[in-house]
């Protein structure tokens, strides 16, 4: 397929999305999504936003490497993988203004190729018991884009929209190409979205060949396969390296401001578990050491999240529930899990919202969660301001977070289909 | 449309967006106060382990300055007395009540002026205990993001003003403080110090200030998402129960 034909293709496909009426709605609010977040950059937001950190962090890979992690350098700490300061290189040369304006226009085009992607999988991976047309799909689609996510996600200049799309590309590559070459290829995509961002890091337990069958006792690996998507993956994370090991005091930079640093003790209104914890701890005075309320939640959340996916009784697009679980723990366990990062994970829950039976009593748990992420999460981030003083707790996308890992537990290991169908179907 | 016109339009768009860009760097920002002439501030003590902090930065933490006969359940009043606000600076002075067990406040203690450079990168924070002031020019965040700051303090500004210092061991004196300590200030968006925590290590609270007066909002917003949250259970639960 050359690349035109591949334009082409998408352009049709774009053409139809863009005959159905709640598309157009949904392109319309991405483009005020996109005006507003350009006049509160440049009225409120200018230095105050994370653009603002990546686009430094491009311009001192490229003169001070040795300084990527002194955080003099930026208004907030520059946290990521060094090789992630190598997608900001060719903006760190504009005018910062210029730069932003056309990287939230990437984020856009961007958000209508992950559209694209969610299409032609969830076209495929869609339940008999479906509606055969499109109509639904669409209608999704629209909701995806309409999220309110997208509002800070184009306001800060943030970059999870890169990582949804490698994420949604390497699960792609893994429902439909079962060849080995194909299986490395997709684990690579999926380590380059961890060089981006870690946020998929969790990721990586779940693209194990493991299961572990229940009614047999057995259990079955294949070694081969889950060898080479670890290699895959490990590639480009371990590309990281190389700098570290080339200039040493990175490392160590590196690691102080991700887990000893003094941010995560701040009082803020991340959603994870951890940091739930943490404003407890903070507010009632009680003595905590935050890298082990970390490690004890990934140990126990992800823990609970790996052996259910490796006792699931559902072989159908494993993968789908594996990656789903694997940022929900992210989500769950990391300090800062801020509401743009649920850009992360609508796209999964869309997916299987259609690939459970058309009437499944799990959609119970799956769409409320997709609708409050989607619409309202943003809400409760407001009214934190407002009850902080007395209740710092930004619990309610903890509750739905927990909620939707529940509907993805029971499905994957339901003994009987019936009990994760509706009466009706 | 041709493609002259085309590239004339592009053209347009990237002198605009430069010129945007441009003119956001050179907005100048003016800070100023919160507070008015009269208006009381009180702060209380919920915890004070004074034998800890005797060990650590000797017994006379508490002779003078903003600590002076602080102990656990005792207030802080400050009053303020003049404010003065110009191009350059912002100074305000206060009569100040320092640590007292009883609400009969009495006549101050001291009356003391504050002043802050309109250039936050000339503003210094006092490399003195208690290491962070107890007010700051508003908008908070951005004052404290421009402020240029020994390496012992790092700025949170993104969520909540807040500033952590981490003294170390012998900093003050050779033998004081006697071991690593850290502190967390936090602001509210009036640039009052809403709460100051010093920790030893082990994330153990040796003292704890807050302001005392809570934003009229906050009781009925906390209550009204908590009752909001179970009844929104409650109801779907229900209707679940009921389908």
């Amino acid at each position: 397929m050359t690349l035109l034909s591949l334009f082409s293709r998408i352009f049709g496909k774009l053409k139809e999305f863009w005959k159905v009426k709640m598309f157009r709605f949904a392109i319309l609010t991405q483009m005020i999504y996109l005006t507003l977040s350009t006049i509160l950059f440049f009225l409120f937001f200018y230095q105050f936003n994370d653009f603002a950190i990546f686009y430094k962090s491009g311009r001192i890979f490229v003169t001070d490497i040795e300084n990527l992690y002194n955080q003099t350098n930026y208004i907030w700490d520059f946290r990521y993988f060094p090789l992630s300061a190598l997608f900001f290189i060719p903006f760190s040369f504009l005018n910062f203004g210029l730069a932003f304006i056309l990287f939230n226009g990437l984020n856009f085009i961007l958000n209508i190729l992950i559209c694209l992607i969610m299409y032609k999988i969830i076209k495929i991976v869609r339940g008999p018991d479906h509606e055969r047309d499109d109509n639904r799909i669409i209608m999704y689609l629209s909701f995806y884009l309409m999220g309110v996510p997208h509002i800070l996600n184009y306001v800060y200049g943030q970059i999870n929209l890169f990582v949804t799309f490698f994420i949604l590309t390497s699960l792609f590559i893994f429902l439909f190409y079962k060849k080995n070459s194909w299986q490395f290829v997709g684990s690579v995509i999926l380590g380059i979205s961890i060089i981006i961002k870690p946020t998929s890091l969790l990721l990586i337990p779940f693209l194990l060949i493991l299961h572990f069958d229940l009614e047999k006792r057995k259990l079955k690996i294949d070694f081969l396969k889950s060898i080479i998507r670890l290699v895959g993956v490990f590639l480009p994370v371990l590309s990281n390296f190389v700098l570290f090991l080339a200039f040493p005091k990175l490392w160590g930079d590196f690691l102080s401001t991700n887990f000893t640093g003094s941010n995560p003790v701040a009082l803020n209104y991340s959603f994870s578990l951890t940091k739930l914890i943490t404003n407890f701890c903070f507010l009632f005075n009680i003595p905590f050491n935050q890298l082990t309320i970390l490690v004890a939640s990934v140990g126990i959340i992800g823990g609970i999240g790996f052996f259910i996916f490796v006792l699931r009784r559902r072989a159908q697009s494993s993968i789908l529930y594996g990656y789903s679980i694997g940022i929900l723990i992210m989500l769950l366990t990391y300090y800062d899990s801020w509401n743009h990062h649920l850009l992360n994970l609508t796209p999964l829950m869309i997916i299987i919202i259609f690939t459970l039976p058309r009437h499944s009593k799990l959609l119970n748990y799956i769409k409320p969660s997709l609708f409050f992420f989607n619409f309202f999460d943003l809400i409760f981030v407001g009214i934190w301001f407002f009850t902080y003083p007395l209740f710092p707790f930004n619990f309610v996308g903890t509750f739905f977070l927990f909620l939707t890992f529940y509907g993805i537990s029971k499905y994957l290991i339901a003994k009987k289909m019936g009990s994760v169908k509706g009466g009706d179907s | 449309m041709n493609i002259r016109t085309r590239n004339l339009y592009a053209c347009i768009f990237l002198i605009i967006i430069s010129l945007i860009g441009f003119a956001s760097n050179v907005i100048a920002l003016n800070y100023a106060f919160s507070f008015r002439t009269n208006e009381e501030l009180v702060w209380k003590c919920n915890v004070c382990d004074n034998n800890k902090m005797n060990n650590i930065f000797g017994e006379n933490w508490s002779s003078t300055g903003l600590f002076e006969n602080l102990s656990q359940g005792k207030k802080m009043k400050w009053q303020v007395n003049t404010t003065n606000v110009n191009s350059t600076s912002l100074s305000a002075t206060f009569n100040i009540w320092v640590w007292k067990n009883e609400d009969n406040w009495g006549s101050y203690d001291y009356i003391t002026e504050f002043s802050y450079s309109q250039n936050a990168s000339k503003s210094n924070l006092p490399i003195a205990f208690p290491f962070v002031p107890f007010w700051l020019p508003i908008p908070v965040s951005i004052y404290i993001g421009e402020l240029k700051l020994n390496s012992m303090y790092d700025v949170d500004n993104r969520v909540l003003p807040t500033i952590n210092v981490q003294v170390s061991k012998g900093f003050l004196e050779p033998s004081f403080p006697s071991e690593k300590v850290f502190i967390i200030a936090i602001y509210n968006y009036d640039g009052i110090l809403s709460s100051f925590k010093l920790y030893t290590s082990g994330n153990v609270v040796v003292i704890d200030i807050e302001f005392e007066s809570l934003p009229i909002y906050v009781i009925p917003s906390t209550l009204g998402l908590i009752g909001a949250f179970f009844i929104a259970i409650i109801i779907y639960v229900r209707k679940q129960t009921k389908k």
